[in-house]
């Protein structure tokens, strides 16, 4: 691998305007509601037919390292999320919104994308082998654990009544079953419908549960006119260094929990910011704070959602084996180019593989000045009078919904759950663990049933490989500690007193 | 609005929408339907053949995703679309599966066939750590093990490759059922699987398995095919390891809705036959390790029905059927 | 949107729930597989029963005296409920018309129709919505390729 060839490579004029370009197009597409991450690069695949690998691998590098900071931008503003990563904080980024700090929590999501995203490639660039090799160490049985450690996150995401947030998980867990069934191809809940067959779309879920739900409470308020909010002037990248400053150590444990839910196949993005908001709250000095528009969590998951794109490279580069679906495409594309990933393509492409991570250090690089272009004009979008704004994301909602799977039918599901999250809103449901229930849902059943199947019935297998032994121990800790510490306390009180 | 006038102006606007097309085919662009996701192996095959259809017809093909239910939507879309040759569909072996799992209404007598383009030949994977050294030996450890002792992953159980495996199995005096499946999402979680230690078998096409035989995690034992493929030499045959020949895996094939104009498939077939036969697709699909296999209309049509008839004991054999 | 008691939501889940719970039960079992298609979603409807009557609960010993049902503020505003209505209206419009007016007539139309229900002038709603549906038309159909709904005026597009 030589990296000085690597640089000529990037630095090409075209393969720069090509990149330029796609970065562009990856700002636009993360800051639309319904456009994610992962459609983006869809959307670049017919025109990487044309490119040469470089290009054609870099632009989705670009596109989605953009897209995946730019979600955070709607979610500040209007408390719609742009990309199922960004759902995990759209709450507190919102409150903090209103009172003013748009320019803060907009630079920290910035900032701390830039540095969960150079994390990510750095231990995609140092470690890609060794990391993938653990990798594959993950059968169902481990997936199954993580995605437990995942669902008890939805206690610490909601941040009211504990039943009321158990509730919405499930009823996520609900939705992730409808469609045919993973083992025998039996349709469940489809009510004999073809479309439902496929499930519910994650993303036309959450333009109703989210865009839809919030555009449903803005226009009860139409007609009182409500002035923007005034905002806190100064310098934007002023206000979010302060912050990454105080929270270094937060920074970091985002990226390191991104980066690694990344390198596991089958969790990426949407997942680790999640995680990761529930890890820094679990682990925080303050966690009353968290749900008032408090910073921290916004740190942790801004740096893990971006941390994970890089992580997703190493078994799609190592094993030809996706860590999440952006990666998928990204195979498919290096297919095309003749690239077969694996051990081999480190050396027969070095050079290639060496111009991707140069893409991916200079995606995060130019990711903060594009970036605070975006984050400037997107300040102009609250000074738009509502009643010509709100239309206007009514309509780019619906054609966002549309467009993911081509599909009239899932204007449907953004219609009903758009009405369901207003009402659960409405009588203190929190919405955020119903999201989590439907991106997790799968995972859980799929990795039971297989775990199940594989062990002839037998439970046992679920703990006696040493990670997933671990992993459940994790679990069990997650949810025994606070019983036990109780309990020391109280014994502690007893003898004290 | 009065009435009158309501129904007047839908009429004027349904005539507007029904004009009929057939005048001088095709005078706008073509949808081609996927039924699987952007950046898998039938998307790549779709996007190579519509560029090359597109330089014969003089009008863009757009290649259309959707995707979901293990293919069922694609393909039902496919068999439900306006039949003016306006929307076609790259079809997978799946199609002919969907009527006896019980998933779907429709057969292959739902579809106008155009050509068969491609034909993948499945392979016998098994980790590299597998005692296992040759077909033979998997054979007769799967027959000589109880029912359930060996798994295999990589598809949802009925997915093409199961089915050409199960074939091969019952054809050798063993029950394919004692072979469990643990059902994934594609080859990929499925060599996961295999390399975890969580199954025995992976049957996949060669090109699929290639990035984990190169990694030193897989070996092939077989490939289901006449020919051993180009790209992998050290790769027998079933004849070749076990003196029987057995070639099956999956395929993929244009087709229209069934009722689309005669003149409009007669000249989707010449434009199909004169892109499958361009330097730039039979390039691609080399490249790729694709199969090159090619049948006009007709052959096509026959080919689906036999299809059609052997899944349908083959899962009757899995006890995946659901119908008579 | 409505104001539902803790009594009446929890009653709502518990039955839900049940329903769930009860459909599970005639999934077919899978042959050969130690849990079948009904497994999962039985558990699902089972904590789902359960927390929907833990709420009604501990709604119950609050005694609080919410009515079960409530029609929020805003629903006696007709400005509000005129622009709830255009949103679902919108929505629904573009999902039975797209199909066969195609995207730019059906976006003009669902558009205007949002704008005047926000309480814009009316030559002002048919400028705004001309003007966003060729600017969706491009970014979507031209830029980035989505196969739009194809109808009235795209067929008089070269």
């Amino acid at each position: 691998m030589n990296f000085l060839t690597a640089i000529q490579l990037v630095f090409e004029p075209t393969t720069l305007m090509v990149l330029l370009a796609s970065a562009a197009f990856g700002l636009f597409v993360g800051s639309m509601p319904g456009l994610s991450a992962t459609m983006a690069a869809a959307l670049l695949v017919p025109l990487t037919f044309y490119m040469d690998p470089v290009p054609a691998i870099g632009a989705i590098v670009v596109c989605s390292a953009m897209a995946i900071f730019a979600g955070d931008i709607p979610g500040a503003l209007l408390r719609i999320p742009g990309t199922p990563a960004s759902a995990a904080y759209v709450g507190e980024a919102y409150q903090m919104g209103r009172r003013g700090e748009l320019s803060k929590v907009l630079s920290v999501n910035l900032l701390a994308s830039a540095i969960g995203g150079i994390f990510g490639t750095l231990l995609l660039i140092f470690l890609a082998p060794q990391l993938a090799l653990v990798a594959l160490r993950f059968s169902s049985y481990e997936y199954f654990w993580l995605a437990l450690i995942g669902l008890s996150a939805a206690t610490l995401v909601s941040a009211s009544n504990p039943i009321k947030g158990i509730i919405s998980l499930f009823l996520g867990l609900l939705l992730a079953t409808v469609g045919l069934d993973v083992v025998t191809g039996f349709p469940r809940y489809t009510f004999g419908s073809v479309n439902l067959m496929g499930g519910v779309s994650l993303i036309a879920a959450l333009i109703g549960l989210f865009a839809v739900a919030e555009l449903f409470r803005k226009a009860t308020t139409i007609q009182e006119r409500l002035p923007p909010v005034p905002q806190v002037e100064g310098a934007i990248l002023r206000q979010g260094f302060a912050v990454i400053r105080q929270y270094k150590g937060n920074a970091l444990r985002g990226s390191i929990i991104g980066t690694l839910l990344g390198i596991l196949p089958g969790a990426g993005a949407d997942i680790a910011g999640w995680i990761s908001y529930a890890v820094s709250r679990r682990f925080s000095k303050t966690p009353e704070k968290f749900g008032t528009g408090h910073i921290e969590g916004v740190v942790d998951a801004s740096a893990s959602n971006n941390a994970s794109l890089g992580g997703a490279y190493v078994p799609a580069l190592v094993f030809g084996i996706p860590g999440d679906s952006i990666t998928a495409i990204v195979i498919g594309v290096l297919l095309i180019k003749g690239l077969t990933p694996g051990p081999t393509v480190f050396t027969q492409s070095g050079d290639i593989v060496a111009a991707i991570f140069v893409v991916f250090i200079l995606a995060n690089l130019i990711l903060i000045p594009l970036g605070l272009l975006a984050i400037r004009a997107a300040r102009n979008v609250l000074s738009i009078d509502a009643r010509v704004l709100l239309p206007i994301i009514v309509m780019f909602s619906i054609v966002g919904a549309f467009a993911v799977n081509n599909a009239v039918f899932d204007l449907w599901i953004v219609l009903a759950l758009g009405l369901i999250g207003w009402l659960m809103e409405e009588n203190g449901f929190s919405v955020a663990p119903m999201v989590l229930g439907l991106v997790l849902g799968k995972i859980v059943e799929e990795s039971f049933v297989n775990s199940m199947i594989k062990a002839n019935g037998n439970l046992v297998a679920f703990v006696d490989r040493p990670i997933a032994g671990t992993l459940a121990a994790v679990f069990l800790t997650i949810w025994l500690s606070p019983l036990i510490l109780r309990a020391i306390r109280s014994r502690a009180k007893a003898t004290a007193g | 609005m009065n009435k009158t006038q309501a129904i007047s102006l839908a009429a004027i606007l349904l005539a507007g929408t029904a004009m009929p097309a057939v005048a001088q085919y095709p005078e706008r662009p073509i949808t081609l339907l996927v039924s699987w996701a952007a950046g898998g192996g039938t998307d790549a095959v779709a996007r190579a053949l519509a560029t090359q259809i597109e330089k014969q017809l003089g009008t863009p093909v757009n290649v259309v995703n959707r995707t979901g239910g293990a293919g069922v939507i694609g393909h039902t879309e496919m068999i439900n679309a306006q039949p003016d040759g306006y929307t076609i569909g790259l079809a997978t072996a799946e199609l002919a599966t969907y009527y006896w799992s019980g998933t779907a209404e429709f057969t292959y007598e739902d579809v106008t066939p155009i050509a068969l383009v491609n034909l993948d030949a499945s392979a016998f994977n098994v980790s590299s750590g597998s005692e296992w050294t040759d077909l033979r030996m998997a054979l007769d450890a799967i027959k000589a093990a109880p029912a359930g002792t060996y798994k295999l992953s990589g598809m949802a159980p009925g997915a093409g490759y199961h089915l050409a495996l199960s074939g091969l199995l019952h054809s050798e005096g063993i029950d394919p059922t004692f072979i469990t499946v643990v059902p994934s999402q594609g080859a990929a979680p499925g060599f996961q699987e295999l390399a975890s230690g969580g199954v025995d078998l992976v049957p996949s096409s060669l090109p699929e398995a290639q990035s984990m035989i190169a990694a030193g995690q897989v070996k092939s034992l077989a490939v289901l095919a006449g020919t051993r493929m180009a790209a992998f030499p050290d790769v027998p045959t079933v004849e070749e390891a076990i003196g029987k020949p057995w070639v099956a895996g999956t395929w993929r094939g244009l087709v229209a809705p069934a009722g689309v104009p005669a003149e409009a498939i007669a000249v989707l077939e010449t434009a199909v036959e004169a892109a499958w036969n361009s330097d730039e697709f039979q390039t691609f699909m080399t490249d790729r390790g694709f199969g090159l296999t090619y049948s006009n209309s007709a052959d096509f049509a026959t080919f689906l029905a036999n299809e059609h008839k052997g899944n349908g004991e083959i899962m009757g054999l899995l006890g995946l059927r659901q119908r008579d | 949107m409505l104001k539902v008691s803790d009594l009446g939501s929890g009653l709502a889940i518990a039955s839900l729930g049940a329903l769930v719970f009860a459909q599970s039960r005639s999934f077919p079992a899978a042959g050969g597989v130690p849990v079948g298609p009904s497994f999962y979603p039985g558990l699902i409807g089972g904590v789902l029963f359960v927390c929907g009557v833990a709420l009604a609960i501990s709604s119950i010993k609050q005694r609080t005296a919410l009515p079960v049902v409530a029609l929020p503020g805003w629903t006696r505003k007709p400005r509000s409920v005129l622009a709830v209505g255009a949103i679902v209206a919108a929505i629904v419009l573009y999902a039975v018309l797209s199909a066969q007016l195609g995207f730019l007539a059906t976006a003009m139309l669902v558009t205007t129709v949002l704008l005047l229900a926000f309480g814009v002038r009316w030559y002002a709603s048919l400028g705004a919505a001309l003007a966003l549906s060729v600017v969706l038309h491009v970014l979507f159909a031209v830029l980035m390729r989505v196969p739009l709904p194809y109808g009235l005026i795209e067929r008089m597009l070269p």
